[in-house]
């Protein structure tokens, strides 16, 4: 037996609640304890000694039987009344135990119990008392422990007796079924100290007897430990342990299954759960917590935190102060991230928690809940690149990506469009983008929207927006789609606008160059058709001089006016080629644009054999554009068409309405051909088939953009060998 | 379409020399039937390059002006058909187009395939001088190059 609590115990012995005495045959006191000198009012025992202890006791019938059990040598219980000092009487229960040695009867042990103490029902004192009882006398401890169950109503009880160093507690005394094991080490994993309180599990020879908990209440109703008592660094506990076989079935199964359900539940959760007692150590951990650290249960229990999860991220996260924090408050605390990478695993991101585990309203536990966010973290992280990206897009775009709500309310400008428009995004959120537009575009806009709204695709529109400062409204080209949700219901709307200036400017200058190349190739058939008629005029003129003839007067005259007349429609024709590309759309008769069209090139036509076959439908209504532009694109797929029959042909310039709406001019020649895998190229820019510097490549470009700007439409059906029909459709006026 | 016109000493001899006119053009040939004619030239105007070679072959021509644009036949062609056929006839090209110092003009003139050429429009005079200096004097290059230079 533990020497420490050998000694301690016989320091104890005059603090128990527990009288004793011991008389010699006589009845002399030779020893005494200062609770039953207190309970005679006389401050110490020593002055007891040498009285006959029946000079304190009342009823002399119990002096009788007191000699009566003198014969008999048995054990007596009875009630009697002490004479304390002052004459008062002192109601106790008192028990006489025989003390024989082997000479016989030698006296007595009195066990003396204040009964009012007891009917008070204060047995903590009574059992701080218990604990005094000398060591050198384990019978007389026994006696009274039995006595205070007895008194205190426990059939199965033990007084465990620990200190806090580090030895295992042992089972001092114990009475009922526990009597057997009385002395015997309890084997138990945890330290007792005053903060866990004893935790054992009782086994003996390899059966498990029961559990005790000596802080009761920890781990349930299961275990009853009534008491627990420190005194100097003794731990003692009574242990109640009436119901003993009930629970020992219990502790068996879970011994036994190694788990419970609750530790079942605890380590199949996906959360990392840890339990931490004050001083920051593990006393609990579930498996998940194990996996996720790459740690054995077994090396983190009754660790503290420090070792468990390196000073870094103690540092950065102040996890340890947290937990201080939740003890010191018992409030829960939502701690936040923490990284952590487990050494031979990827860093892994947590959520965590401090949830403080409040026992009779005094935390004595901390459990810290980790959730494993690294999936959604790594989701959200790509989510936020992903809005980045398309927010860096949006706003590095050179085109206008502009957002609006189903009212078509701006609600988001990049800063394209406060670089086009000159507005700024302040200027315009929550405003109509329709009051932007030019006034003549708006009606064209409004329904644009409204369609987009309903879900409806629309086609890319050009719109004119005004500008922020003071420059003209700038030429937008519209590209515009509803957003849908999961749903398909339609929630906002997207616009991308292309600033057409600069490509109108292009658009011009190219139209201006193609026409100077145009006029290069017209040039020597400008010169024939007008110095043609001038030949005439020169040689009529001349043989009027000359010749006093009227009839050469006449004819000469009539010859005159006739090749001045033709001269000057040719120059008028070259006017309205040359001076097209600023103009205004104007009421324009198709027929007549060919008519002048033909004049020009009719030297060109006549240099290639081209016979010309005008095909014109009758009533053609006139259409919407531009004359010279128009007789630009004619120059040029009768040129093209010229160029195409280098051995002569037939060319079929025919009209015609088409669909009601539109009118349709075709040129049709019986040349070459052009070569399939070229058909869908001979619109882009730069594309020849011409020796290099015979043709720039932007003809064909050009028409397609002119007649784009008509709001018409261009192409081509060519078979090699046979021929090629280019055909130009253009809205009529009154559909425009 | 010959022209009878009236005839001095000079335009009797002229009357010996046919002269053929190939424009499409009818008042040039008006114009060329005039200032020949009127001078004694026996002048017969066609409009096409087919008449002309037509023409050529059943009447024995001195001289023959031709327009360097026909509808179906370039001036200079029909100028190499007649030379290659009929040597003794003298071709002078007449253009709006080309002018006296063009490639084409030049080069036909060094191959004797043109006796001369005539840009228009032109003076009366030069054309009644060209025909004279080609018929009469029978001078090859010099005189073609001076009826070159246009007005």
């Amino acid at each position: 037996m533990n020497q420490s609590i050998e000694g301690v115990q016989e320091g104890l012995f005059d603090r128990l609640p527990l009288g004793l005495y011991l008389t010699a045959a006589n009845g002399q006191i030779i020893d005494a304890n200062s609770a039953f000198s207190n309970l005679l009012g006389i401050s110490s025992p020593e002055m007891l000694l040498g009285h006959n202890i029946q000079e304190f006791l009342v009823d002399q019938k119990k002096i009788l039987s007191w000699g009566a059990m003198n014969e008999l040598g048995g054990e007596i219980r009875h009630r009697v009344y002490l004479r304390a000092r002052g004459g008062k009487r002192v109601s106790v229960l008192e028990r006489l135990v025989p003390l024989r040695e082997q000479e016989g009867f030698q006296g007595y042990m009195g066990l003396i119990v204040d009964s009012e103490l007891y009917q008070e029902a204060k047995p903590e004192l009574a059992l701080t008392k218990l604990s005094g009882v000398p060591p050198e006398q384990d019978d007389l401890l026994e006696f009274a422990f039995q006595d205070l169950c007895e008194v205190v109503g426990i059939e199965e009880a033990a007084l465990v007796l620990a200190d806090s160093e580090s030895s295992l507690p042992y089972i001092e005394v114990a009475c009922g079924s526990w009597r057997d094991y009385s002395g015997e080490l309890l084997s138990s994993a945890e330290k007792v100290t005053e903060e866990t309180g004893l935790c054992l599990q009782l086994t003996h020879e390899q059966q498990l007897l029961g559990a005790l908990l000596v802080k009761d209440g920890l781990l349930g109703e299961e275990v009853k430990v009534r008491h627990l008592y420190q005194m100097s660094e003794v731990l003692l506990a009574l242990v109640d342990w009436t119901d003993r076989d009930v629970y020992v079935d219990h502790l068996e199964q879970e011994f036994n299954h190694g788990v419970t359900f609750t530790d079942h539940l605890l380590n199949n959760i996906p959360v990392s759960l840890v339990v931490l007692d004050r001083r920051l150590r593990i006393v609990a951990l579930n498996s998940n917590f194990a996996s996720k650290m790459a740690k054995a249960k077994g090396d983190m229990l009754h660790k503290e935190i420090d070792e468990v999860f390196p000073p870094a991220l103690l540092q950065y996260t102040h996890l340890d102060n947290r937990v201080r924090e939740a003890f010191h408050k018992g409030n829960p605390v939502n701690g936040g991230k923490l990284t952590y990478r487990a050494p031979g695993l990827t860093s892994r991101v947590y959520y965590y928690r401090l949830v403080p585990l409040k026992i009779k309203g005094e935390v004595q536990r901390v459990v810290l809940l980790m959730d494993d966010i690294t999936d959604q973290e790594r989701l959200g992280e790509e989510v936020r690149q992903m809005e980045r990206h398309l927010a860096s897009l949006v706003e590095c775009a050179s085109d206008m990506v502009i957002s609006m709500d189903l009212t078509g309310r701006i609600t988001t400008w990049n800063t394209a469009s406060e670089e086009i428009t000159g507005y700024r995004s302040g200027q315009v959120l929550g405003k109509a983008l329709t009051s932007l537009c030019s006034v003549e575009h708006r009606p064209q806009l409004e329904r644009m929207l409204s369609a987009l709204a309903e879900g409806d695709k629309v086609p890319n529109v050009e719109i004119d927006l005004q500008c922020g400062d003071d420059r003209d409204p700038v030429p937008i080209s519209w590209s515009a789609a509803p957003i849908q949700d999961g749903e398909g219901s339609v929630t906002s709307i997207v616009a991308v606008g292309r600033d057409l200036t600069e490509r109108k400017r292009l658009e011009a200058e190219l139209i201006r160059s193609a026409k100077m190349a145009s006029l290069g190739v017209m040039a020597g058939g400008i010169a024939h058709e007008l110095r043609n008629p001038l030949s005439i005029v020169l040689a009529a003129a001349q043989l009027i001089q000359q010749y006093d003839d009227p009839e050469i007067h006449n004819q000469g005259l009539e010859k005159i006016c006739r090749a001045t007349k033709r001269a000057s429609s040719t120059v008028e024709a070259l006017l309205k080629f040359a001076r097209g590309g600023g103009g205004q759309m104007a009421r324009v008769d198709v027929e007549e644009t060919l008519d002048d069209t033909l004049s020009l090139v009719n030297n060109e036509i006549r240099l290639h054999k081209v016979v010309v076959q005008r095909d014109f439908e009758s009533g053609i209504p006139c259409i919407k554009g531009n004359a010279a532009l128009l007789q630009q694109v004619f120059t040029n797929l009768i040129l093209n068409a010229c160029k195409a029959m280098p051995k002569g042909g037939k060319l079929t310039l025919a009209t015609r309405l088409f669909k009601d709406n539109q009118v349709e001019v075709s040129f049709k020649d019986t040349g070459r051909g052009i070569p399939e895998e070229n058909l869908l190229r001979i619109f882009d820019p730069f594309f020849t088939t011409m020796p290099v510097g015979e043709g720039t490549g932007l003809g064909l470009a050009i028409a397609y953009t002119i007649i784009e700007q008509h709001q018409g439409h261009i192409d081509v059906d060519s078979e090699e060998g046979e021929g090629t029909n280019f055909r130009v459709r253009l809205p009529v006026e009154s559909s425009n | 379409m010959g022209t009878e016109g009236r005839v001095g000493d000079t335009d009797k001899n002229r009357a010996a020399y046919k002269v053929l006119v190939v424009d499409d053009e009818p008042d040039i040939c008006w114009a060329i039937e005039n200032a020949l004619g009127l001078h004694g030239y026996t002048v017969t105007s066609v409009s096409s390059a087919e008449e002309g070679l037509g023409l050529a072959t059943v009447a024995c021509y001195d001289l023959a002006f031709v327009d360097a644009k026909l509808p179906s036949m370039d001036g200079v062609e029909v100028a190499r058909h007649i030379h290659n056929l009929y040597p003794q006839v003298s071709v002078v090209l007449m253009s709006a187009y080309y002018y006296s110092r063009d490639k084409t003009v030049s080069e036909h003139l060094d191959e004797g395939i043109l006796a001369g050429f005539l840009a228009k429009p032109f003076e009366l005079k030069k054309i009644l001088e060209l025909a004279d200096r080609v018929l009469r004097g029978n001078e090859d290059e010099d005189s073609s190059t001076s009826a070159n230079s246009s007005g």
